[in-house]
């Protein structure tokens, strides 16, 4: 069996905004079964919506916002 | 790269622009808030696949997108302190009549025959009989079993309120099953139990297990012993006597002078929460509606009454009030000046500690000294009250003001326009009273650790009672729907409002005699062209809110005239006549006068002037000339 390695380096930078989305995430969640639990399922999907959105602009920058591989 | 991916950004930074400004255009809305963000990542990431990047301009967007989010999450979580409370009292303030309470006046007639008749639409009076102080005619507590059950149970402890009757209340006064301790006896036994030991929890606090009685110990072990007996909050605070009605309401217009109740300098306010599943599964205009107002009145009645009596065994002077109607006191202020609520736009308190506007409170008026809370706490509710405005869209008869406070009676606050809140409530004819207020008011929540979290933010962040709040537009709690329920699931559907409307042309004679009470011109409705139907907006036909669509009002409730029928949804057969009569009789002017100079009847009311307020020795100068604050009247009336 081969072995799996599995590498990550970020910058400190990267390390921020990662804290922020998993923030903004944790948010989701919380919001998204807490109303589940009184009750409320449009509330619920829609805080969910609500923190996932907020986290978009954040995530497509640390997607899509970086150097193409052939120019690094 | 093609030239049309740089006009695609363009369009698309254009559009995050567009949302930007649109934002602020429509007062902070939601919608262009959240576009915002969508567009801004589709932006981002557009620019990210197409054009060629550095590992500079990375770091730059990350550090600047973080910066961003840290100024943000500062100015939601940072403990700031919430704006201070403002000073309500701003010039002359007299006492409240109780007889200008909403309820008194439906019920006694000064709003118009029909309403006060507005239990036949449901009731045969025949059915009632027996009910006491009632009286002959049928209301809305007294024609549902449920709520028959719980607001009989609250009118049961009416006699226990206090031992003696203080301004005609209580109107019978029954005694304690278990005497009242008296001289040796009592001295011999006092203390909260047998050896005055405090409870565990309180003597852990204190360092010490036996009771001194300082006041700040009396207060711990009384909020402590309600806590257990069931309330769900409760605040302590000292008296203005500005907080005592000026006239009772259940002995119909008995005086309530200051010296009958001098004695007492604090007060106990307890709450008990309607409960957020009861609010949440049943429509603010249900029949099940009065039954939240009915359980919380009783729950709370049958805690202070022992509450009392356990004071009183004690050796102090103690009188308990409850129920709507069942109190010396108005009790707003009580929840405001003892720290735990403010006055919010609906004029009542909000206790973010007690579901918001969701509860009913109780009072124990005694002389047992003990350590006020805060009166000046802040909560930040008038603050958000003034970025949000969800109970003033909800209220069927927009009785609920939507713009600044006014000052009415010295005091800076919204001000409901009560008459048509209480003819609404007694008269609505989909079901059985209202509370939609309390039902769309985002302090409506459970308390979850989630919901606190929130409370916490608008409590101390400058920012999220504007993010919040819908003052202007759609705020986040008109966009998430909190009132759909999968516990009820049927919301969504309400019939259009309807209430009890006067006959064409309606117009009150003044004066009105009822009871030992005069209703005089100062007394007439704002309402009164309104209360005949006229511009009464009838259904909120065409509008919609978040959770209800207000339909068509049925041909059937129609005359031929195309006058709206007082008869009920449910139940046609109960449709009021055109020709009631009010329980009371208008009189002429001559025969006001000598009943009120001879000491037959009585009047009052904030707004009468001192010469027209009988007798006169309830209002006092000392406290009800010129600006009076808080501080200022509780520190006269240690003195008394
Ligand atoms: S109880 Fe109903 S009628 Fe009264 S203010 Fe609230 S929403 Fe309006
Ligand atoms: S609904 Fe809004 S404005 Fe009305 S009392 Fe509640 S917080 Fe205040």
């Amino acid at each position: 069996m081969k072995d799996i390695k599995i590498a990550f380096q970020f910058k400190w930078y990267e390390f921020l905004l990662l804290a922020i989305e998993a923030g903004l995430l944790f948010l989701a969640f919380w919001a998204l079964i807490d109303s589940l639990l009184i009750a409320t399922p449009i509330a619920a999907w829609r805080f969910f919506q609500f923190f996932i959105i907020l986290a978009l602009p954040g995530a497509a920058i640390f997607v899509f916002f970086k150097p193409k591989k052939k120019e690094a | 790269m093609k030239k049309s991916d740089k006009y695609i950004l363009i369009g698309l930074w254009g559009a995050v622009g567009l949302c930007f400004v649109l934002f602020f255009a429509l007062g902070l809305n939601i919608y262009a808030f959240l576009w915002f963000f969508v567009l801004s990542a589709a932006a981002i990431a557009w620019w990210g696949l197409r054009f060629p990047i550095t590992e500079k301009m990375r770091a730059r967007a990350i550090i600047g997108i973080s910066g961003w989010w840290m100024v943000i999450g500062f100015l939601m979580l940072f403990p700031f302190p919430p704006p201070e409370r403002p000073q309500y009292v701003v010039g002359e303030v007299h006492r409240f009549s109780e007889l200008d309470h909403g309820w008194s006046r439906v019920l006694l007639g000064a709003l118009g025959p029909n309403i006060a008749h507005h239990g036949m639409v449901y009731t045969d009076p025949k059915e009632i009989e027996g009910l006491g102080q009632w009286g002959s005619l049928p209301t809305f507590v007294t024609t549902f079993p449920l709520t028959r059950a719980l607001f009989g149970g609250t009118t049961l402890l009416d006699p226990y309120r206090s031992p003696v009757p203080e301004g005609g209340d209580p109107v019978h006064v029954a005694p304690y099953a278990w005497t009242t301790w008296k001289g040796k006896a009592r001295d011999r036994k006092l203390g909260w139990n047998k050896g005055d030991l405090l409870l565990g929890n309180v003597a852990k606090k204190l360092g010490y297990e036996k009771a001194k009685y300082t006041p700040k110990e009396n207060a711990m072990m009384m909020k402590e012993i309600a806590l257990w007996l069931g309330s769900d909050e409760v605040g302590i605070l000292k008296m203005d006597p500005r907080f005592f009605y000026s006239h009772d309401f259940l002995s119909m217009g008995t005086p309530l002078p200051y010296d009958e109740v001098k004695e007492y300098k604090y007060a106990i306010q307890i709450y008990v929460d309607q409960r957020w599943r009861r609010v949440h599964n049943d429509p603010g205009e249900s029949w099940w509606s009065i039954t939240k107002s009915g359980q919380s009145y009783s729950t709370g009645a049958w805690i202070v009454v022992r509450l009392a009596h356990m004071l009183r065994d004690m050796g102090y002077k103690a009188s308990v009030g409850f129920g709507g109607i069942n109190y010396h006191n108005h009790e707003t202020s009580l929840s405001v000046y003892s720290g735990l609520g403010e006055f919010a736009r609906l004029s009542n308190a909000v206790v973010p500690t007690a579901g918001g506007l969701r509860f009913k409170s109780a009072s124990i008026l005694t002389d047992f000294p003990m350590e006020p809370d805060e009166p000046y706490t802040s909560l930040g509710v008038t603050r958000f009250c003034s970025h949000c405005d969800r109970c003033a869209r909800a209220c069927p008869v927009n009785a609920i003001p939507m713009g600044e406070p006014t000052v009415e009676n010295g005091v800076l606050m919204w001000h409901v326009d009560k008459d048509k809140c209480a003819r609404f409530r007694a008269g609505n004819l989909n079901g059985n009273c209202c509370n939609e207020c309390l039902r769309v008011c985002p302090y409506n929540k459970p308390s979850t650790l989630f919901h606190k979290f929130g409370m916490y933010m608008v409590k101390h962040s400058p920012l999220a009672p504007r993010l919040f709040g819908n003052i202007n537009g759609v705020g986040l709690d008109d966009w998430l729907e909190f009132d759909y329920s999968s516990d009820a699931g049927k919301f969504g559907e309400n019939r259009p409002a309807r209430w009890i409307t006067e006959e064409k042309g309606f117009k009150m004679q003044f004066p009105y005699y009822m009871g030992r009470y005069i209703f005089t011109e100062d007394e007439r409705s704002p309402d009164e062209e309104w209360s005949t139907g006229e511009g009464a907006e009838m259904g909120k036909v065409g509008l919609s809110y978040k959770g209800i669509k207000w339909g068509k009002i049925p041909e059937r409730f129609f005359d031929a005239n195309g006058r709206h029928r007082n008869v009920h949804w449910d139940w046609e057969g109960g449709e009021l006549p055109k020709t009631l009569k009010g329980p009371g009789k208008s009189i002429s002017k001559e025969e006001a006068m000598a009943l009120l100079k001879s000491g037959k009847a009585f009047a009052g009311g904030f707004n009468k002037k001192d010469e027209d307020v009988y007798p006169r020795n309830v209002r006092d100068p000392k406290y009800e000339k010129g600006v009076v604050t808080y501080e200022q009247a509780v520190k006269m009336w240690e003195k008394e």
